[in-house]
């Protein structure tokens, strides 16, 4: 399945809906949309990826460096991901310390805003 | 079940077919679901990794060969995945690549091989051979 993304506004923060596959082909469009996002004001991103069916070495950079772009603006980045087949791809390279992952939207929104400076 | 071979042009919009092959060749071979994923991982970091390096007027080729039994009888199967050319100068250790650094967890053994120019990665997974069975 194509990258789908869509954005909603939702207890103060921007809640970047991700679906499809993101991988070396479709990651500059989810880079594109998370930067002209920051461009744009919205420092506090969560980032929900249950939609998401794969991710590759690719992707991950591109959230790596969402991630560097709202902190310059003492922002967040939240993610929000239960499936176990996208979630080795982080345990793997490690980011999971470097991510707050989430099991639902709900507790990304829940969760302080400063939670993903654990690393 | 002998080679599949898949020969595409470098570029980032082919890297979904040659992960959909893959895993048709993975199933078909019998590797179980973990591996199968883990087939569909490695081969698309090794496709992004060739086509990264590659310009698209130049071709990829991903061969995939399953051995059953490759080491003699008892011997477990041995599915081969090999991605190139990757125009890695100084060898795959020249590479830092995050995608590199998740073969080593996603396969059972890879290497690089330059015995062609270009080079190719090869990727392999050991699994049983009985659990074959028809897609």
């Amino acid at each position: 399945m194509d990258l789908s993304v869509t954005t909603r506004e939702e207890a103060g923060r921007t809640v970047v809906e991700v679906g499809g596959e993101i991988d070396v082909y479709s990651a500059p469009t989810l880079r594109d949309r998370l930067n002209g996002l920051v461009a744009d004001g919205h420092h506090d991103l969560v980032v929900d990826m249950q939609g998401v069916e794969f991710l590759d070495s690719t992707g991950l950079g591109v959230l790596v460096g969402g991630l560097k772009r709202v902190r310059t603006h003492n922002g967040s980045l939240h993610l929000v991901c239960s499936q176990e087949r996208v979630l080795k791809v982080f345990r793997i390279t490690g980011l999971t310390k470097v991510f707050a992952i989430h099991d639902t939207v709900e507790q990304a929104l829940a969760a302080d805003t400063g939670a993903d400076d654990k690393a | 079940m002998g080679l599949v071979s898949l020969r595409f042009a470098a570029s980032a919009s082919h890297v979904r077919t040659a992960r959909l092959v893959a895993v048709t060749v993975a199933r078909r071979a019998g590797l179980d679901e973990e591996q199968v994923e883990a087939v569909r991982q490695a081969v698309g970091e090794a496709c992004a990794l060739s086509v990264g390096r590659l310009s698209p007027d130049t071709q990829v080729t991903l061969t995939l060969d399953d051995a059953p039994q490759a080491d003699g009888a008892g011997s477990p199967a041995r599915l081969v995945a090999r991605v190139g050319p990757l125009d890695v100068g100084g060898g795959v250790g020249s590479v830092g690549d995050l995608g590199l650094a998740v073969l080593g967890e996603l396969t059972d053994h890879y290497a690089f091989e330059s015995d062609e120019p270009g080079g190719a990665l090869r990727l392999t997974w050991l699994h049983e051979p009985q659990q074959a069975r028809p897609l």
